[in-house]
């Protein structure tokens, strides 16, 4: 399988810090990989790199297309969304006004009215707080909406920045679940950062475990299950 | 108080409310896609005029000089954005205050030293003279009326309606997740000063003919401005256009019995904090709720 | 350890250089300039307190030119209608403006941001017009203001009466300067910090914003208010129109350009309002303004962080960098 999204030897960080060295990952189109590591390992500055956000070296590619050096706008055109850490909604417009921003780069009204359906189906509790506050929801139901608008552009990639972060366990479990339903309908491929790597293992198919700012192992997500240094990631062990 | 005065004095409030609210309507322009209240942008509006009156002297007819002063004052405003402010306001908030002030600075200056500081008189589009059977109301000032109120609609069903409108709010909001859904971010803060600057050259045109052009023209009337936008709700062209009324019969009326002209000034900003105390946003704002 | 030494030094090196600079100053400067020098201090004195309002606390004030002309006008009244000599003015004009501040505060606490920089702004605008208006004018000497007699320096210390008017304000920034440090290095510090950059969260751990805004406007207030009594000492003139609107923005560009939070900032930007509208003046009277407003946007532009915080860097530059 073509890698949809190619990763080379990246490099990245803060000013003088740097955070990301010298990692390599791919996700094939369609597919889920998981981003795993201990807090500061830098998963979210890869991220944040992928989407322009923070400058970087080494190549980013969207199926050959270089991403590396483009202003985070290009690269969303280019059909990346990005569900960052905090989930980025615009808390003082209305949901209503979230999801057509989501749809901000198309023009075709009638596929963006069925595409809102769609995402009503995934979520219904965002049809009801249609018209209120963004601001206002509660955590669960942010986190909700910033995936439907990042959903609405029909994204090729979507970057989800962990999406369980307080969230209280029913609500992860009712979150994945329509993470499972979005990725076999709606076909996207995912680069889930996830510290919640039970869940992450569960619903992907590759994994990539960061340590220090580096690629300690990577596999398939059975594989990597039993492996030792992800439990020592996350439990100390 | 024969009833003729008072009609006269609420009349020319309701001028002067109309004044304040034409450069408001600019300054929520600014507000709305930026963030940043431009108080600079009288001084931009003053400059603007002159560049008016120089056209018109140098033979354009009023509407032509009129179109190509709200050309120029767009592109000049999107090149202060992009080359002035923009590389300020990544430091910090108050770095842009401090531009502002520096651009209310250098235009006022340049104005008094191009143009000579002499009260000069301005052209307007609209008849001469009151309105038949209405003493009350120059055709100016009705025209005035007139014009603020298409502009303040404008700018309503701008930010409400139209996608542009919602970028750019998104932008003034959450200038990251706005890049992240694909809006050029930094072409819509450009699009805002422009936008404004054309409004704010539009407010000095419409000024001129009443007050008489010169350099300190607008010193005033961006004071009053400024309080009525806040009076008013700052994101809401119709509360800066309430405001703007409110503001211009305040003065006209209170200032006429009331106080007399050394504290008119000092009253109404006075009056105006006050109501700011019990409704902290303004008067027709929504209330912006937040959590930590 | 090296790495972090040699940045140090460097500081210490340049603060020592500045601190003997100004105690020489009277006799390596001229008359007229060390009086410039002393607006310098009071300017500085005026802009530590404005800083901690607004670069410490976050609350943007445009109004202190009103507590500023507050403490002169009280200053010059004390000298005049009560005899009082011109230090023992500065208490009681401490004392009553940390008053007016802090009455200005309560209300103000409940305004944010543009709200609150209104307010203040009305503050700025109203005073010089009350200072005229008839009522006040029998206190305030009205439009013509108050003229001082000249200053008389202490009769223990044969100073001149530039001397001794330099010596007053440089040894009452020195005290504020110390004081603003402990202040904000102490739990006040902590409480301003936590609610200039988390409001609301602010609350939920205890801080009563309203009661602190309060208390830091009086501090503030406290600080124009000096600031303003040196300068009715100083200057022996006080009227309406030296204390308009433009002295609160410069206070507020002051602070911005010379570097939000730092108290060396407070006096570079005191240099910086003193100096460069008088230079640019002088390269062209009508273009003035145009060219002062020039600086400001290339003194943002070259330290968007304040004057203080380029200094501070040049001074990191030449120690070791510290990695993360």
């Amino acid at each position: 399988m073509t890698p949809l999204l190619e990763i080379e030897r990246l490099c990245a960080g803060y000013g003088a810090i740097t955070v990301l060295r010298d990692v390599s990952l791919s996700v094939a189109a369609g597919q889920v990989a998981a981003l795993l590591g201990a807090n500061g390992a830098g998963k979210t500055t890869l991220l944040r790199a992928v989407s322009g956000m923070i400058p970087s070296t080494g190549a980013i590619r969207m199926e050959q297309h270089l991403l590396s050096g483009l202003p985070t706008e290009a690269i969303a055109q280019r059909g990346v969304a990005h569900v960052p850490e905090g989930r980025g909604t615009f808390a003082h417009l209305s949901v209503d006004e979230n999801l057509q921003l989501g749809a901000w780069l198309r023009r075709d009204r009638a596929g963006i009215a069925r595409d809102r359906e769609r995402m009503f189906q995934h979520f219904p509790r965002l049809k009801e707080r249609l018209r209120q506050q963004a601001g206002t929801l509660s955590g669960g139901e942010q986190q909700m909406l910033a995936i439907a608008r990042a959903l609405m552009s029909r994204p090729r990639l979507l970057l989800l920045d962990e999406p369980s972060f307080g969230l209280a366990p029913i609500l992860v479990d009712e979150l994945f679940v329509a993470l499972a339903r979005i990725r076999s309908e709606e076909q996207v491929a995912m680069l889930l950062v996830e510290q919640n790597a039970h869940a992450a293992l569960e619903f992907s198919d590759h994994a990539y475990l960061l340590e220090a700012g580096e690629l300690a192992t990577h596999g398939s997500a059975q594989a990597l299950r039993g492996d030792a240094r992800v439990q020592r990631a996350y439990l100390g062990k | 108080m024969s009833t003729d005065i008072f009609l006269h004095q609420l009349f020319a409030g309701l001028t002067a409310g109309a004044i304040y609210a034409s450069l408001a309507v600019a300054l929520v322009m600014v507000w709305r896609s930026t963030h940043h209240l431009n108080f600079a942008q009288g001084e931009m509006a003053m400059f603007s005029t002159y560049v008016a009156l120089a056209l018109i002297e140098a033979g354009l007819g009023y509407w032509s000089a009129f179109a190509a002063t709200l050309g120029l004052s767009f592109l000049a405003s999107v090149a202060i954005e992009r080359l002035i402010v923009a590389p300020v306001a990544r430091s910090q908030p108050l770095a842009t205050v401090i531009v502002f002030v520096a651009l209310l600075a250098i235009f006022h200056s340049l104005a008094s030293w191009l143009f000579t500081p002499v009260l000069r008189e301005f052209p307007s589009p609209f008849p001469a003279g009151t309105l038949p059977g209405f003493p009350y109301l120059s055709g100016h000032a009705a025209g005035v009326v007139a014009l603020t109120l298409l502009e303040l609609a404008a700018v309503w069903l701008f930010f409400r309606f139209t996608r542009l409108g919602l970028a750019m709010r998104a932008v003034a909001q959450n200038p990251v997740s706005s890049r992240l859904v694909g809006i050029p971010a930094a072409r819509m803060l450009a699009l805002g000063w422009g936008l404004a600057g054309a409004l704010g050259a539009c407010a000095g045109m419409m000024i001129a003919p009443i007050i008489y052009l010169d350099p300190n023209m607008m010193a005033g009337v961006l004071l009053y401005g400024f309080a009525a936008t806040l009076l008013g709700g700052i994101a809401n062209p119709w509360g800066a256009a309430a405001g703007g009324l409110i503001v211009g019969l305040l003065d006209s009326l209170v200032g006429a019995w009331l106080i007399g002209p050394e504290l008119k000034l000092s009253f109404a900003l006075t009056l105006i904090v006050a109501v700011l105390l019990v409704r902290p946003a303004g008067l027709f704002a929504r209330a912006q709720r937040s959590r930590v | 350890m090296t790495g972090k030494s040699r940045p140090g030094t460097f500081r210490q090196i340049l603060i020592a250089g500045a601190l003997a600079l100004a105690l020489a100053a009277p006799w390596l400067v001229s008359d007229y300039r060390l009086f410039q020098l002393t607006q310098v201090c009071v300017l500085a004195i005026a802009m530590l307190g404005l800083n901690l309002l607004t670069g410490w606390c976050g609350q943007i004030s445009l109004g202190h030119g009103a507590f500023f002309a507050l403490g002169a006008y009280l200053s010059a009244w004390f000298m005049q209608q009560a005899g009082i000599p011109d230090w023992l003015t500065l208490p009681g004009c401490a004392a009553l403006c940390f008053t007016a501040g802090w009455l200005f505060g309560l209300p103000a606490a409940r305004l944010e941001g543009l709200y609150l920089a209104l307010a203040s702004f009305a503050l700025a605008v109203a005073v010089p017009q009350l200072c005229k208006h008839p009522v006040l004018s029998a206190w305030t000497g009205g439009s013509n203001g108050l003229v001082l007699n000249a200053v008389e320096a202490p009769a223990l210390w044969p100073l001149s009466a530039e001397h001794w008017t330099y010596a007053l304000a440089l040894c009452t920034l020195l005290a504020a300067m110390g004081l603003t440090h402990r202040l904000v290095r102490g739990q006040l510090g902590l409480a301003m910090r936590a609610l200039r950059d988390h409001p609301t969260a602010a609350s939920t751990i205890g801080i009563n914003s309203a009661r602190l805004k309060a208390q830091i406007f009086g501090v503030s207030a406290m600080f124009a208010g000096i600031a303003g009594a040196l300068s009715a000492i100083t200057v022996r003139y006080v009227g309406p129109d030296s204390f308009d609107m433009f002295l609160s923005i410069s206070l507020l560009v002051g602070i911005v350009v010379g570097g939000l939070a730092s108290i060396p900032g407070s006096v570079a930007g005191a240099l910086f309002v003193q100096f460069v509208p008088h230079t640019a003046e002088q390269i062209s009277r009508e273009a003035a303004w145009a060219i002062y407003g020039a600086c400001l946007l290339i003194a943002l532009w070259v330290a968007p962080g304040g004057l203080a915080g380029l200094v501070r860097r040049m001074g990191d530059s030449r120690g070791a960098r510290t990695t993360g």
